[in-house]
Parts: C-alpha cells; sequence; structure tokens
C-alpha cells in the first residue's frame, strides 16, 4: 500500500519531488487494481447475500439503505477493473459513497440507542456491548475496505495506475 | 493552518462530532426522568383527601393538605373494588394540594360510588398517579424519524407497564394510565417474528388513538402526532389502610426482604393459590387471567392440560409439605396424586421389557409417542410424595415407570427421547432439551426412596455423559438449559460424589450470572434486578428466575456438600429470590386482580395471567432456600 508520500512500493527511494504532469501515463505494472477489482467483487457479492439471505428487512427505506452498500461497492469494483481514468473517478465516487452509506448507518445505529437509551433508561452492559459491537462490525466489514482503496486511489501511484494526471 | 490541515481535523473530527450531537439531541428528547417521589407522609395526606370523598360523598370536604409540589401534570385517581377499577377520575392544577382536592371533588361527583355499599367503598383501594414527566412517541422527533433504524419506534416506543400515553385536547389532558395500556394488552400488539410466534411486543397506537378519543368524547381516533408519553409517581393504599400509601412501580409495590421467614411464607402463600386452584377431582384450575377473572375449566377434561406440569405442582406440594409439614397441605397432595395416577393409568403404555421386567410409561391423550421427560417427571413426583408423606403406595408405579427409563438409557449414560409406544421401538435420533438432566433426577430420587443401588449408578452414567458432553475448546462459555442437571447431581449426593458436578454447576451458575439483570438503584429498571434477561428491552419471564434459582440452590448446596460453597452463587440466589418475592401477589398488591390472586406468580412483571408452574418454580425456589438462606454469607 502506498505510504505517507503517496511512494509505491517499487518506486526507487530517490524519487525526485513530483510535479504535475499534463498528460499522465498508466503505469500497468501495478497490481493493485486487481487486488482491490477482486476484493470489491467479492465484497459485493458478500453483502448482497448477507442482505438478500441473512438479513432481509421488509421495510422499505431500510432495505434501500442496506442495499446502497453492496450495489456501490459492485461499482467501485467496475470502476477499479477498468482502469481508466474514468474508472478512476467511479471508483472513487462509488467508494466514497460506500463511507458515506456506512456513516449514515452507524449514525442510525446510534440515534436508535439513544432513544432507548432515553425510553428505558439504563441501557444495560448487553445493550450497550452490542451497539458498540455491531458498530465496530460495521467499520471493519464494511468501511475498511473503501477507506484503505480510496486511500491508495488519491496516491501518486494510484492515479498513475489509472492514468490520472497527478497534482 | 493549510488546506490539508484543516481536511485532516475536519476528517478526524467531524463525524465524531455528528455522532454525539445526534445522540446527545435524541436522547434529550425522549427521556423522561425518573420522578422524584412523595414521601409517606405526603402520600398519606393526599390519599386522606381523597379517602375523605370516597368514604362520604356527602360530606363536606376536608381542607387541603399540606402538600404543596408544582405539578408537571394531571392527578389521576383510580378506585379499586375486588379488583375491578370502578371509577377513575383525572384532575389538572398547578399545585398538588389543590388538585387533590379537585380530584376529590371529582370523585364525589361520580353517581356510581355514590351508589356503592359502605362497606365496599371501605375495602376499596384508592390509587394515585401523579404525571411526573412527558416526552415525545417515535414518530415526535424529525431527526430521529429520518435516521433511526426503521421498526424501533414502532416495537419499543414505551416503557411498558412505567409509561402512559396522553393527549391534550383543547387544553384537557386525557391519560391512559401505564396500568390501563398493560390490562389492555396494548402493550404488547405486535409479533414480529414468525420463528417466535408468542413473542409479543409494539405499541398498538391506533386502538390508544381511539380509545384517547373515546375518553375525550371525540369522534373517530387521535393521530399519533398528538400522543404523548407519560411517567408517573403512583401509589396505592395498602389493604384495610394499615400503613402508609403503597409506592408502586410497575404496579407492584416493595418486596419484603430476602429472609427464611418471608421465603416461607411466600412459599406457603405460593401453596395456598395451588390448593385454591385444585378442583375436588384433583385436576388443577390450570391458568387463570387475574386481570379479567377467566379461568380454565377444571371439571373439563382434555384441553392443554398438561400431564407434566400437573406433575410438577404436585412435586412443588409434596415439596412444601415435606419441609413445612402443615397439615392443611396433606388432603389436597393425596387428591392431586390420586388423579395423576388416574391420569397415568389412562394412557395404557403399560408393558413388558425383554427382560421380562413390567414397565409404565406417560402417554399424553390421544398420543401415541411417549416422552422420556413426562415419564421422569411423573416419577420425580410419586419419589417426592414418599419422602414427604413415608407412605409408599406409589412405590410400585414409580418402580414400572423408573424401569422403563431404564431401558431408554443407553449404554453411555445417555437416554433415547422418545418412544413409539404401538411399535414399542426406542427412537435413537430425536433429542429434546431438559429430558435427559430430568431422567437423571428421576433416577437419583429412585435411589433415595428404595435403597436400590442400581438407580444411583444409572443417575452417575446420566451425569457424567452430561457433564463431559461439555468437554470442547470454549466449553465453560455455552450452556444448554442445565438447571436439570444441576438438581440431579445435588440429588444423587452422596452417591454422585463427585467434584466435576460441582464445578460444571459452578461454571453454569456464571454463566447465567452474566445474564441476571444487575442491581441499579434508581435506574428505569432497578425491579429487574435478579432477573434472568438477555436486554433491558423486553421485560423478564419470571418463571426462569425460579428454574434457574432451583438448580443454583443445588449448585450452592453441592459446594456445600464438598465443602466449598460459591459465595457468587448465594448472592445470585438471593438477587433472584429477592426479584420473585415483588413478583408474587399479595395482599399489598392484590388490588387490581379478579379473584384469589394471593400467592400467585404472573408470567412477567406486566402481566396477571397465572399458569399452575409458574407458581410451581418460583415457590419451589423459595422454600428450598428459605432452609439456608439466612445462614448463607
Amino acid at each position: 500500500m502506498a505510504g505517507r508520500t503517496g511512494r509505491a512500493p517499487h518506486e526507487p527511494a530517490t524519487a525526485t519531488p513530483p510535479t504535475p504532469s499534463p498528460s499522465a501515463r498508466r503505469d500497468t505494472r501495478d497490481p493493485r487494481r486487481w487486488i482491490y477489482g477482486g476484493l470489491d467483487v467479492a465484497f459485493a457479492v458478500l453483502y448482497a447475500v448477507a442482505i438478500w439471505q441473512v438479513i432481509p428487512n421488509r421495510l422499505p427505506s431500510a432495505a434501500v439503505h442496506l442495499w446502497t452498500i453492496p450495489l456501490a461497492t459492485l461499482a467501485m469494483a467496475v470502476g477499479t477493473l477498468l482502469g481508466t481514468p474514468r474508472g478512476w473517478r467511479i471508483a472513487v465516487l462509488a467508494g466514497s459513497a460506500v463511507l458515506l452509506s456506512t456513516f449514515v448507518l452507524i449514525v442510525r445505529i446510534l440515534v436508535s440507542a439513544a432513544f432507548l437509551a432515553g425510553v428505558y433508561g439504563a441501557f444495560g452492559k448487553a445493550a450497550a456491548t452490542f451497539a458498540l459491537v455491531m458498530v465496530a462490525l460495521v467499520i471493519e466489514l464494511v468501511a475498511l475496505l473503501p477507506i484503505v482503496q480510496v486511500k491508495y486511489l488519491r496516491t501518486r501511484a494510484g492515479r498513475r495506475a489509472y492514468g490520472v494526471p497527478v497534482p | 493552518m493549510t488546506r490539508r490541515a484543516a481536511a485532516v481535523v475536519c476528517v478526524w473530527t467531524l463525524p465524531s462530532l455528528v455522532c454525539l450531537v445526534a445522540t446527545a439531541l435524541v436522547y434529550r428528547s425522549f427521556r423522561i426522568s425518573p420522578p422524584t417521589r412523595l414521601d409517606a407522609t405526603e402520600r398519606t395526606r393526599v390519599i386522606a383527601v381523597l379517602r375523605a370523598a370516597l368514604a362520604d360523598p356527602l360530606a363536606a370536604p376536608i381542607p387541603a393538605p399540606d402538600v404543596h409540589h408544582a405539578l408537571s401534570g394531571p392527578l389521576a385517581v383510580t378506585v379499586w373494588a375486588n379488583g375491578r377499577s370502578i371509577a377513575r377520575v383525572d384532575a389538572l392544577g398547578a399545585d398538588l394540594a389543590t388538585t387533590a382536592v379537585e380530584a376529590a371533588a371529582l370523585l364525589r361527583a361520580q353517581p356510581g360510588l355514590r351508589a356503592l355499599s359502605a362497606a365496599t367503598r371501605a375495602t376499596a383501594r384508592l390509587q394515585v398517579d401523579l404525571v411526573a414527566g412527558t416526552g415525545p412517541l417515535g414518530g415526535g422527533s424529525p431527526l430521529f424519524d429520518l435516521l433511526a433504524i426503521p421498526g424501533i419506534a414502532d416495537m419499543l416506543a414505551i416503557n411498558p407497564g412505567v409509561e402512559g400515553i396522553a393527549a391534550v385536547l383543547e387544553g384537557k389532558p386525557v391519560l391512559l394510565l401505564p396500568h390501563e395500556l398493560v390490562a389492555m394488552k396494548l402493550v404488547s400488539a405486535k409479533r414480529p417474528s414468525e420463528v417466535l410466534p408468542d413473542f409479543a411486543i409494539g405499541v398498538d397506537l391506533p386502538r390508544i388513538g381511539q380509545l384517547l378519543a373515546a375518553r375525550a368524547g371525540v369522534p373517530g381516533t387521535l393521530p399519533p402526532e398528538v400522543l404523548v408519553r407519560f411517567r408517573t409517581d403512583t401509589f396505592v393504599e395498602p389493604p384495610d389502610r394499615a400503613g402508609p400509601p403503597l409506592a408502586l412501580y410497575r404496579g407492584l409495590p416493595d418486596a419484603p426482604p430476602v429472609t427464611g421467614a418471608a421465603l416461607r411464607e411466600a412459599a406457603l402463600r405460593g401453596g395456598r393459590y395451588l390448593v385454591a386452584h385444585l378442583a375436588p377431582s384433583g385436576r388443577y384450575v390450570y391458568e387463570h387471567d387475574l386481570w379479567t377473572g377467566a379461568a380454565t375449566d377444571a371439571t373439563r377434561t382434555g384441553g392443554n392440560y398438561s400431564m407434566p406440569r400437573h406433575a410438577g405442582t404436585t412435586y412443588f406440594l409434596a415439596e412444601l409439605y415435606r419441609i413445612t409439614r402443615e397439615p392443611w397441605l396433606r388432603e389436597p397432595i393425596e387428591r392431586a396424586f390420586a388423579h395423576l395416577a388416574d391420569l397415568l393409568a389412562q394412557g395404557h403404555c403399560a408393558g413388558t421389557l425383554p427382560d421380562g421386567e413390567p414397565f409404565d410409561c406417560v402417554l399424553d391423550t390421544g398420543e401415541t409417542v411417549a416422552h422420556l421427560g413426562s415419564t421422569a417427571l411423573a416419577v420425580v413426583a410419586l419419589a417426592e410424595y414418599q419422602r414427604a408423606t413415608g407412605d409408599p403406595r406409589y412405590l410400585a408405579l414409580a418402580t414400572r415407570l423408573a424401569a422403563w427409563l431404564r431401558y431408554m438409557q443407553r449404554p453411555d449414560g445417555s437416554f433415547r427421547h422418545v418412544y413409539d409406544v404401538p411399535t414399542r421401538t426406542p427412537d435413537d435420533r430425536t433429542e429434546l432439551p431438559y429430558y435427559s438432566g430430568e431422567a437423571a433426577l428421576a433416577l437419583a430420587r429412585m435411589q433415595g426412596i428404595s435403597g436400590d443401588a442400581g438407580y444411583g449408578a444409572a443417575a452417575v452414567r446420566a451425569l457424567d455423559w452430561l457433564v463431559d458432553w461439555y468437554d470442547f475448546f470454549m466449553a465453560g462459555f455455552f450452556y444448554g438449559e442445565e438447571h436439570w442437571t444441576c438438581i440431579a447431581a445435588e440429588a444423587s449426593w452422596p452417591v454422585g460424589r463427585r467434584a466435576k458436578y460441582m464445578e460444571f454447576c459452578h461454571g453454569y451458575g456464571a454463566f447465567l450470572r452474566a445474564q441476571q439483570a444487575a442491581a441499579e438503584p434508581g435506574s428505569d429498571e432497578a425491579d429487574f434486578a435478579g432477573a434472568y434477561n438477555v436486554t433491558p428491552f423486553v421485560v423478564p419471564y419470571n418463571t426462569p428466575a425460579g428454574s434457574r434459582t432451583e438448580a443454583m440452590i443445588s449448585a450452592y448446596l453441592l459446594g456445600q456438600h464438598h465443602g466449598t460453597p460459591d459465595p457468587r452463587v448465594a448472592a445470585q440466589i438471593r438477587a433472584a429470590l429477592a426479584y420473585v418475592l415483588r413478583q408474587q401477589l399479595r395482599p399489598d398488591s392484590d388490588f387490581d386482580v379478579i379473584g384469589q390472586g394471593d400467592g400467585a406468580v404472573p408470567g412477567t412483571p406486566i402481566d396477571r395471567n397465572i399458569r399452575i408452574d409458574y407458581v410451581q418454580h418460583v415457590c419451589s425456589a423459595m422454600i428450598r432456600a428459605s432452609e439456608w438462606i439466612d445462614a448463607a454469607p
């Protein structure tokens, strides 16, 4: 993964400071496009199966919200695997959408927990722990991939892999 | 600060800030703090004004009491007579003293009360509900409505038994008090799970809107947007007005302290309830809804009458007799056991084993399959009869039933759980909860009453299998329903003198303690302390507090036998008993029940439906604990 300077592991340590390049050339040697693309497909399928089979929800607003996650993850996969500047934009936007959806999901959990604490008073260790575990699981299972992937896409290495001009 | 630095700061702080603000706003919007309660003197003064109005509606009003408190809402008065709410008035004012006088005036104006006899007015009990705070229902907060997980506001809208629902129409409040909502079953109106069809939760807001509209004299229904939740400081007159009014929470007054004497008295109270619900035929009134007075007809056979529950309840009465020697228990026990023997004979399950030994098994009417647990519980009950009375009249029957139990046991100690009677074939595949532990207990009891070491050996083989089953990675973190195992382990002492039984039961106790509500004085759910429950958002069932305590008593006694009683188990038992002592209906708390309710143990804190086994499990725990609780740490 790219370091803080956006330097890819295969770049020489003595790389000169970046200069804006008017017409970026694609770095087709970077394997991360395929790794992230594969992970995106796998997670999109996993999310879809989970929402469809494991946690089906009859309430439309909840169903719509939940389905944004596999759909945006799938869009992220398509953009990532396209490998073009347009794909880069799709992947970044879709990854941001997953993150936004995840954040809203966390806010929904917290708002619901606040309601229950308001009505029932002492939330109880079990319920509080359960809510925190839910939030932690959502971050781990849903947010982690788009966080690192969008971070990668916005590094110089990520931009070069897609032929996106480096600022 | 550079643009990048600002972005980094925002990324690391804004999400947390949004979460914090949203949480705080929603919590503040919905929170109704528990009320500051009136003290005994203040309660007495308020009730005195109302009692004067009830005692003699035509007498001159007495002056306003010296209880000047600013009120947050109306003062509601309910008059209970013979378990029924015969009058309700709501008074609105700024000061408690003047509002109490206003409520008394409204009571005087009730034509129904004037028509009551003096005796009825004297025994009627007054309940006061002071509205102490209000809050919105889900649907009344835009932020919550936009963001909350769908269904939360419907399923968990109010704290049942603690909160009521009101509307204000043209400046006049209309109330459905907390006890009215639960009595009308308006807080358990939805069944969200097809897997758990008996699990009911959720408020019936359309029906509540209709009821409130009817009370306000408005046609149609009230929309949810105009409804609010409220909490009350509630108190009721004690029986015969002996002492200050009793503060209620979730409809119940405080319980007596957990002492051996209090537990013994409570268990006997439960015994009296059961005896009062025993028909001349020896059959129990299986269920009694004390809110409506509807009860199962004990003169009719069939229906959903459970023979294992008949056996279990009769076992408890025999146990109560063995420990207390109360003479009034003896005849009802004889009657109930005679009926049990009749029921067993009607099963036509008897036969001869391959080795020629006669056997019998319990078969419910119309069934073709005999269940191990039913026969095991029958043996436990019959053995308890002999333990209690010394009379061996049922020993032969118990021996035949125990022969079948031993036939159903495999060489490794495990049991077949189901037996096809027409083909005389045990089912080697079906496994059901409880049965193996129940069978182990039956065999241990048979050793006790017959002295036949074969039973003891069979019980130990069964217990070894049950306990050793937990020899796997992560064992100790997960347990099934093992309360019968621990009861059997203690019953097998001293034959089953094995430290692993004690260690297993102490481990099971630790597992159960993790599900036991802790005592947090002042919290909204403090009355659940000691109950076994997995979430504070659903009221606990009372029966597990009894049945698991029965098991924990055995676990504690096992520790005593081995010289290492676990004080944590003793504390666990004490907490559960404090919970069930409060749940049991007694003269203090039976003001709102129709019929003989003294000694009954309802299914939940917000229910008044009684089934015989609810009383059995709770009162069995009480009487067993009464023997040693005063000496425990």
